[in-house]
């Protein structure tokens, strides 16, 4: 398109201001309008006009006072040009790459994104030991699997706290994100654990013993020191002592120190604890391992306990303040304690071995430490699983809930077969005499001592017969100890097989014993004189006095008118030695009308049969 | 008096269908004559735009005449188009004035 020649020659003609509005008109009607002859014709006309006003002297902004929106006006009333095909495309074009920026945009910022990367895995034996990881910021929790799944755990720090034992070990740390960084992470590493170890790295320790103990103290303390000179890099140590103790303890450590591992003993705790307790037993050696800090600090007080014989001195009450008391025990394979208290429900045991601390006690109580005296008596037994040995316990430790003082008994125990009869010798002290092998119903259990010759010597005995309680657990119904005087006979009715007797005795004595059934006429520990005399035979009684006890009843002696019993006693609870004469103990007046049941006990303390003879002896009254 | 609004614009255009009523003219005249009749800012650069919007809406009848000293002029008639649309200008405008001159004159 082109400027027509006459319009050419009128903008030539034009000046100025006008010339230069001529040439803005034209250039912007050519580039948006179309077809050559309108657009000169238009042209033509304003061209015209404005060289016109132009002669006129008129100035532009006269004539045309806007010159944007004359032209613009101008070039809407002509015909537009259209867009041509490459611009079209080029804007279809541009369109789509706008949209792929957009997509690629919302891809950026809208895409799950990995949590992070973990860059390493590190363990430090500090503080008991932490696996640690750099911080994945993004990481909302961490899986920590140890060892192919020997150990997996989770936690949300880039550090776990535990403790791995020596040598290499595969940690696998995984990162879980949230919201966007919802990929995970895993990452793994091969870590070797290594403790140094330095033996006698503790500094002397104090040994302690029984004899370098006060008697009023009942804990002391053994204290563990680091050495200086291994306050250097290093934090564990290997510590190696022979404790000369025999007692039952507590340790505490301190500053961080932990227990690794009680290497002799079985550690009553678990390894890495801060404190516990733990028995020491003389003659073991014990491999403490321990870790913490470094620096010659205190790492270690353990608290002993004092044992004191079981059971105690001559006349000495063996007791048990409120808490715990260590009893040193020594002979029976197996054995009893005895609380003299009927109200002993808060008063516990634990039997210790000298060889073995793991299984400790006794057979059927489980595992716990102290055993219950909660019915006046217990008595453990230790056994092998395959000899069926029992072992002696060692150290009896008592521990007393109760505010009050108690007092505990090691007490002997011996069986006898109380159906029938004899003589059993027990020691000073207690002893639990165990009655077996029979069915005592209506029988009396009769037992007999007839040494006891002084004031302050003194016999208790008492009887526990075996019960069953309402919930099927089984105990003892305890009495108080009775005093058995001089010439008294104890005796036992209603008891059961099982049923123990319990003899608390000054001095070593001997003790004759039987079980009578009085309902039973033909037992031979029960002699009838009526039956003897029914026989109408001889008026000589005689019979067979056995060790142990025999009970003789009946026989009624008369005295008619005048005829006076003169010498009428019965046997009753008298010593009898072989070839001795013996006289009847009680008797008569010897009155007209004097009359003595016959019904006491023979006793024989000795070794061997005794025939006895009782002449003119008579059911009947008659004259000597 | 200037008329930038639409209905300045369909005033001058009515005034310019009426100028051209009664023979043919040229932008200059126009111009000069709606001046003298109180459009005193009316010029060309509001002029030619309107003519030419008016002749494509096929308002006149246009013709070139040759001057002695200067371009061929193009004068401007009104067709039958420009008649048609002159009168319903003029129906439209006396019914506003009324309407107006009953607002003005109306005593509150």
């Amino acid at each position: 398109m082109r400027l027509s020649r006459e319009n050419r020659a009128i903008l030539k003609s034009l000046g100025g201001e006008y010339k230069k509005f001529g040439k803005r008109l034209k250039s912007a009607v050519f580039s948006h309008c179309k077809g050559d002859d309108e657009i000169n014709d238009c042209l033509g006309d304003m061209l015209g006009g404005l060289s016109e006003a132009q002669e006129a002297g008129r100035p532009l902004a006269d004539v045309i006072p806007d010159e944007a929106k004359t032209i613009h006006e101008t070039v809407v009333c002509l015909p537009l040009k259209k867009i041509p095909h490459t611009g079209l495309i080029f804007g279809l074009l541009s369109a789509a790459l706008a949209a792929m920026c957009i997509a690629a945009l919302l891809w950026y910022f809208l895409a799950p994104l990995p949590v992070g990367d973990i860059n390493y895995i590190r363990y430090s034996s500090e503080d008991g030991g932490r696996i640690y990881w750099n911080d994945l910021p993004n990481a909302a929790r961490y899986e920590v699997d140890i060892d192919f799944g020997d150990k997996v755990t989770e936690t949300e720090d880039s550090e776990l706290f535990l403790t791995l034992d020596a040598g290499g070990h595969r940690v696998k740390v995984t990162a879980y994100g949230e919201g966007r960084y919802s990929e995970p992470v895993t990452y793994y590493e091969h870590i070797d654990v290594v403790y140094p170890v330095i033996e006698g790295g503790i500094s002397d320790f104090i040994s302690v013993s029984a004899d370098t103990l006060d008697d009023d103290n009942y804990s002391h303390f053994l204290q563990i020191y680091s050495r200086n000179y291994f306050s250097a890099t290093t934090n564990n140590y290997v510590v190696t002592f022979t404790p000369e103790i025999t007692f039952y303890g507590k340790y505490f450590l301190y500053n961080g120190w932990t227990v690794h591992s009680l290497t002799v003993g079985g550690l009553a705790t678990d390894a890495g604890a801060e404190n516990g307790e733990m028995q020491f037993i003389e003659g073991l050696t014990y491999t403490f391992t321990l870790s913490g800090k470094n620096g010659p600090a205190l790492l270690m007080n353990i608290g002993l306990l004092k044992a004191y014989g079981l059971p105690g001195e001559d006349g000495e009450y063996n007791r048990c303040p409120s808490g715990e008391t260590l009893f040193s025990l020594s002979g029976t394979e197996s054995g009893a304690v005895y609380a003299d208290s009927r109200h002993n429900e808060n008063l516990r045991f634990a039997a210790y071995d000298k060889s073995e601390l793991t299984d400790r006690f006794e057979s059927g109580f489980g595992k716990e430490l102290y055993h219950n005296v909660n019915t006046a008596f217990r008595e453990w037994h230790r056994f092998d699983e395959t000899g069926g040995i029992s072992y002696s316990p060692a150290y009896l430790l008592v521990k007393n809930d109760s505010d009050n003082e108690q007092y505990l008994h090691l007490a002997e125990q011996q069986a006898v077969t109380a159906d029938s009869r004899g003589v059993i010798e027990v020691g000073a002290g207690y002893t639990v005499i165990e009655l077996n092998n029979a069915d005592y119903k209506n029988h009396d259990f009769v037992m007999y001592a007839d040494d006891i010759r002084y004031s302050d010597d003194f016999v208790k005995i008492n009887a526990l017969v075996p019960v069953t309680y309402t919930d099927g657990s089984t105990g003892v119904r305890a009495q108080e100890l009775l005093a058995v005087n001089k010439g008294e006979c104890f005796i036992a009715t209603d008891y059961v097989a099982g049923t123990k007797i319990v003899v608390l005795s000054q001095t070593d004595r001997k003790f004759a014993y039987a079980a009578i059934n009085i309902f039973n006429g033909s037992e031979e520990n029960y002699i009838d004189v009526y039956d003897f005399f029914d026989d109408g035979g001889s008026d000589t009684l005689q019979f067979v006095l056995k060790p142990g006890i025999t009970r003789i009843y009946g026989g009624i002696w008369y005295s008619y008118a005048d005829q006076k019993v003169s010498h009428i006693d019965c046997m009753f609870v008298q010593t009898v030695n072989e070839g001795d004469a013996f006289d009847f103990i009680g008797g008569g007046d010897g009155g007209t009308t004097a009359a003595l049941i016959i019904d006491g006990y023979l006793i024989n303390l000795g070794g061997g049969d005794i025939m006895l003879e009782a002449k003119n002896a008579s059911f009947y009254p008659r004259s000597i | 008096m200037a008329f930038d609004s639409q209905l300045g614009k369909g005033v001058l255009e009515g005034c310019i269908l009426k100028l051209l009523e009664s023979g043919f003219r040229y932008s200059g005249e126009i111009v000069m004559l709606m001046r003298e009749c109180g459009f005193a800012d009316f010029s060309e650069g509001t002029l030619y735009p309107m003519l030419l919007r008016l002749e494509k809406a096929g308002c006149f009848v246009t013709e070139k005449r040759a001057t002695s000293n200067s371009p061929p002029k193009k004068y401007y008639k009104l067709s039958a188009t420009g008649l048609e649309r002159l009168k319903t200008f003029e129906n439209m405008w006396n019914e506003l004035v009324g309407s107006v001159e009953k607002v003005f004159k109306r005593e509150n």
